[in-house]
């Protein structure tokens, strides 16, 4: 995955949520974004994947500028939310389907046997014609998960796809998750889940106070060179603890 | 034993109604006859399909208009969105009765449109447009924001995502406000009889002026009315089932 920043800014009216993050990252396959809540890792994810605007500078993923691409990036990228956002009036198989039909223009039968064999992968198949809200949240988030994977897209972007489950059924997303990295999937995850990123990622982007402090290989959770991060890490793991 | 007990109260009901309505003719003491207006039935049937036909004409452009005010008020066009408010705010803001005057008397004259009928399509569509696109409004708003954010971040287009994503989910919530809306509109069809248009209202009130039977002709005038409500407000419901089902 080829990820670059240029002084990139964000502003919601007067507040400044991200400011001037610059960053380039060439020959990584799994990013995993940390930092405190409110600090704009979110916000930069959404960013990246072209569905908020950008205040000032650039973003370009896998060479695709996010401003001039949008329609390109969003065949390209898989988006798993905080909440699953699995469209409420559709079955399970038709949450998949109809974006393969209507926007990737793969026909009716194809699109069926590619959700299919996906869903049967995730363990999902006997829930096929339930609707969102029949499903429990992992299971959600897991269809989820196979609704942005269906799209077979480059780059998948997880935006805190557990924090609302409990823990159980966090472990049952993460489980889910880890079997992309088996598969050599490329994906940014922003997350809390701070022992799941060490495990999974292979570049870490630690974001405080919308301002990128550090950014390294995994090594940084346990050597971390700024404040910002020791004093984040330190909370994260006395809490564990 | 449930699907029992739900005759049991429908048979309550019913008879409920039915002895209030024998006591009310019973303290009315009004001894009627049918025979001079039924007389006329053919005039009275004639008047009661001009309304039916008017109220589905209008309704059905009634829903063009609307969805047009809707997107209007939504546009990024800064003028689009001050016209279409405006336009409801002067709907909400007049009497009908005031409207059917002044756009048939004044608007009507202006623009030349002298077939009573067509005025009388124009003046509802106009009065309806504006609620529905409300009503509109507010089952796009209802439509939580993750179905926008998804849609767009899998790349739906606009129309792809209003055709396969907002509408199929609108469509349910605004049946219940749109059957309140629709009765309206067939009661409101009445006021047309001040511009003279041969609906139900007018016939009856013409078949009254010749039988002097009014108390009988208002009772046609009810449940010709009724006859077009119920089954409106039953079809609806049988949709919004059907609609729980595939939903």
């Amino acid at each position: 995955m080829i990820l670059k920043l240029e002084n990139v800014k964000k502003k919601f009216g007067n507040q400044l949520v991200l400011d001037n993050i610059n960053l380039s990252i060439e020959d990584h396959h799994i990013i995993g974004m940390i930092g405190p809540s409110g600090g704009g890792k979110s916000t930069l994810l959404r960013m990246i994947a072209g569905f908020e605007s950008i205040t000032e500078g650039d973003i370009s993923l896998n060479t695709i500028d996010v401003k001039e691409n949008e329609e390109l990036l969003h065949k390209k990228c898989g988006f798993v939310f905080q909440s699953h956002n699995l469209f409420l009036h559709l079955n399970v198989l038709d949450n998949i389907t109809i974006i393969l039909e209507k926007v990737h223009k793969i026909k009716k039968d194809e699109a069926i046997k590619t959700a299919r064999l996906l869903l049967k992968q995730f363990g999902l198949i006997e829930h096929i014609e339930k609707k969102p809200d029949q499903l429990s949240g992992g299971q959600s988030q897991r269809v989820a998960l196979v609704r942005a994977l269906a799209i077979n897209p480059d780059v998948l972007l997880f935006d805190e796809p557990t924090s609302s489950l409990d823990p159980v059924l966090t472990y049952e997303v993460l489980d889910a998750i880890i079997k992309l990295k088996d598969e050599k999937k490329d994906f940014i995850i922003v997350t809390h889940e701070i022992g799941f990123v060490k495990q999974v990622a292979d570049y870490i982007v630690f974001i405080h106070e919308g301002r990128l402090v550090e950014h390294g290989d995994v090594s940084i959770i346990d050597a971390p060179k700024t404040k910002e991060l020791k004093n984040f890490l330190s909370k994260v793991f006395s809490w564990r603890h | 034993m449930k699907f029992k007990s739900k005759y049991i109260h429908v048979g309550i009901t019913i008879l409920f109604y039915l002895l209030l309505l024998l006591f009310i003719n019973y303290r009315f003491g009004y001894s009627y006859n049918w025979t001079s207006t039924s007389r006329y039935y053919p005039v009275i049937i004639k008047g009661w399909t001009q309304t039916l036909l008017l109220t589905f004409v209008s309704l059905f452009f009634s829903l063009i208009i609307g969805l047009i005010l809707f997107f209007m008020k939504k546009s990024s066009i800064t003028c689009l969105k001050y016209i279409s408010k405006v336009f409801n705010e002067l709907m909400f803001g007049t009497p009908l009765l005031v409207l059917v005057v002044i756009l048939y008397y004044i608007v009507g004259n202006a623009f030349n449109v002298n077939n009573k009928f067509v005025s009388a399509v124009i003046i509802l569509t106009s009065y309806n447009s504006a609620y529905i696109s409300e009503i509109y409004r507010g089952g796009i708003e209802a439509i939580p924001d993750g179905q926008w954010k998804a849609a767009k971040v899998f790349g739906f287009n606009e129309f792809q995502t209003y055709r396969y994503i907002i509408i199929p989910q609108v469509i349910k919530s605004i049946l219940p406000p749109l059957t309140g809306q629709l009765a309206l509109l067939v009661k409101s069809t009445a006021l047309l009889s001040y511009m003279a248009v041969n609906e139900f209202f007018n016939t009856i009130m013409g078949v009254n002026a010749n039988t002097f039977a009014y108390i009988e002709g208002y009772v046609v005038l009810a449940i010709g009315y009724l006859i077009i409500t119920i089954p409106i407000s039953l079809a609806i419901k049988y949709m919004e089932r059907k609609l729980q089902v595939v939903q």
